[in-house]
């Protein structure tokens, strides 16, 4: 089992935070796992990307030459990394940031407007994870609610974790 | 069963030099090592140890030195061209035979470079990198878990020889989240400093310096380092070898490069290739001898190096000859695929 995946948006869409939450849940459950952020200046305001990287075997390497999962919220991170995509990946897209590709490996979800939805448009991150997560199967959704609490919680109060559950089960309704 | 956790490379050295019994830790920012010192400050302070953000990397360096003469254990950490900064320091420190930690999370260069990982502070780290004869023991971690393990044991090694331990790491391995073991027992013994300077009262006065002005003291200095390097060479070699037992072709290579090597390693013996990867772990002292046992076993070795070729020179005094010594690398903060030392190796084979 291999499964590689990034989390590619500008910086401060929370793509970074979404990544690392994933690789948190993730960890008690693979054999192997790595996550690699980008550190650069990118993360104020250029293309900021996390890449996670399970697998039944070691990890020689936490960078991602091809992708199996790409989480794109914005036009630069997508025209980055869909060259990556292997041939049977999935890329979820925020299609209300990105213009349509002629691509079978991509599902569209309007995740910034669902996020507005919502109650904030800043969990758009949150929404994308929830497709994702419903597409990969990796959790239940019990399971998955219970981590974007728990962590949105600690992170920005019990108002901002509210939205970050809609927008999750919002986003795990869409896929 | 001990504690497990999830952490970059940066925050797991931070937490091992804790558990080692860091005392104080004095560093200035730089990516991609800025984690750690962030750790350090939250963290550090939480337990009322020292922690000082200093208004340089010289400065850093010189308050490790204070430290050091009193027999705290003491720390620093930074990227390439603060530890060039840090260099006079520890060249002192070297002379005055104080055991510190000190930390780079290597960064392409030169100059001021880029934030990219790199191996080229190869020569800095084991050829001295200050002035006059003096050596560094040189540990080089390839994973998060070693990160933490290298700077849990650093202080214990760098008290018993009376030395400065370096942990030679880089950007990729600095920034990654790994799974790791977390040290779960007590720090390692300090060992007895009769030389502390801790107050003279009902004692002689002991006095730290490196610079010896009276005919023959200096010399006797060096004498006495190079005994104690002597020892270091004996003990503390260390390496891992990977698939070499029939090996008849070698990769040599340390920290973030033997990753990737033990992917080609599996690649080619898939393929019934017998390759194989010795990773030194100690820079210096470096495992010569062994490579040297190997050199007469195997037809061919290649060094990989996120540099244009450092360590290589140390293989090939190492082999003196007997085997042809290819390399493969990339420079300024470039990382080679697995696919181009695949690729490298095939066309030699």
């Amino acid at each position: 089992m291999i499964e590689r995946i990034v989390f590619s948006g500008s910086g401060g869409q929370g793509l970074m935070f979404v990544g690392k939450l994933f690789a948190n849940i993730m960890v008690d459950k693979v054999d192997n796992i790595t996550f690699f952020p980008s550190y650069g200046s990118e993360v104020r305001g250029g293309t900021a990307h996390c890449q996670v990287i399970m697998s039944s075997e070691e990890i020689a390497s936490p960078i991602i030459e091809h992708a199996d999962s790409l989480i794109m919220m914005n036009q630069p991170s997508t025209d980055r990394f869909m060259p990556v995509l292997t041939e049977d990946g999935v890329a979820i897209i925020n299609s209300s940031l990105v213009a349509p590709l002629d691509d079978k490996r991509v599902i569209y979800i309007p995740a910034s407007d669902m996020g507005l939805e919502a109650g904030d448009e800043r969990s758009a991150n949150i929404v994308m994870f929830g497709a994702f997560l419903r597409y990969k199967k990796f959790l239940t959704l019990e399971e998955a609610k219970e981590h974007v609490l728990k962590t949105s919680v600690a992170r920005m109060g019990q108002k901002g974790a509210d939205i970050n559950l809609k927008a999750f089960q919002a986003g795990w309704d869409f896929s | 069963m001990s504690e497990q956790a999830f952490m970059t490379g940066n925050d797991a050295l931070a937490e091992g030099a804790i558990r080692g019994g860091c005392d104080c830790y004095f560093g200035y920012p730089i990516t991609p090592q800025n984690e750690l010192t962030a750790y350090m400050a939250k963290e550090m302070t939480a337990k009322e140890r020292v922690f000082i953000q200093a208004e340089s990397e010289v400065a850093a360096i010189n308050m490790v030195y204070g430290a050091a003469a009193t027999g705290k254990r003491a720390m620093t950490s930074s990227s390439s061209p603060g530890i060039s900064l840090k260099q006079e320091g520890l060249s002192y420190i070297a002379g005055a035979r104080l055991p510190m930690l000190i930390v780079n999370v290597q960064r392409g260069g030169p100059g001021l470079g880029s934030i990219d990982p790199s191996q080229a502070d190869y020569f800095q780290a084991v050829k001295g990198g200050g002035h006059g004869d003096y050596h560094l023991i040189v540990l080089a971690p390839a994973s998060v878990q070693e990160m933490h393990d290298f700077a849990v044991e650093g202080f214990a090694l760098a008290e018993k020889y009376r030395t400065p331990v370096m942990i030679l790491s880089d950007g990729r391995i600095g920034q990654m989240m790994e799974p790791l073991k977390l040290w779960d027992k007590e720090a390692p013994a300090a060992i007895a400093k009769n030389w502390a300077l801790t107050g003279a009262k009902g004692r002689e006065r002991n006095v730290i310096r490196s610079f010896f002005n009276i005919i023959g003291a200096l010399e006797e200095n060096n004498r006495i380092l190079q005994e104690g390097y002597k020892e270091i060479v004996k003990n503390e070699v260390r390496y891992e070898e990977y698939m070499m037992d029939d090996a008849e072709v070698m990769l040599i290579a340390y920290g973030t490069t033997a990753r990737l090597c033990r992917d080609v390693v599996r690649a080619f013996r898939k393929e019934g290739k017998k390759v194989g990867l010795l990773r030194p772990i100690s820079l210096w002292p470096f495992p010569s001898d062994v490579i040297a046992e190997y050199a007469e076993k195997v037809k061919l070795a290649m060094v990989v190096e996120m540099s244009a070729g450092q360590m290589i020179e140390d293989v090939r005094l190492a082999c003196n000859g007997v085997i042809p010594i290819e390399f493969c690398g990339r420079t300024g903060g470039g990382v080679p695929s697995i696919d181009q030392i695949y690729t490298e190796l095939l066309k030699l084979l």
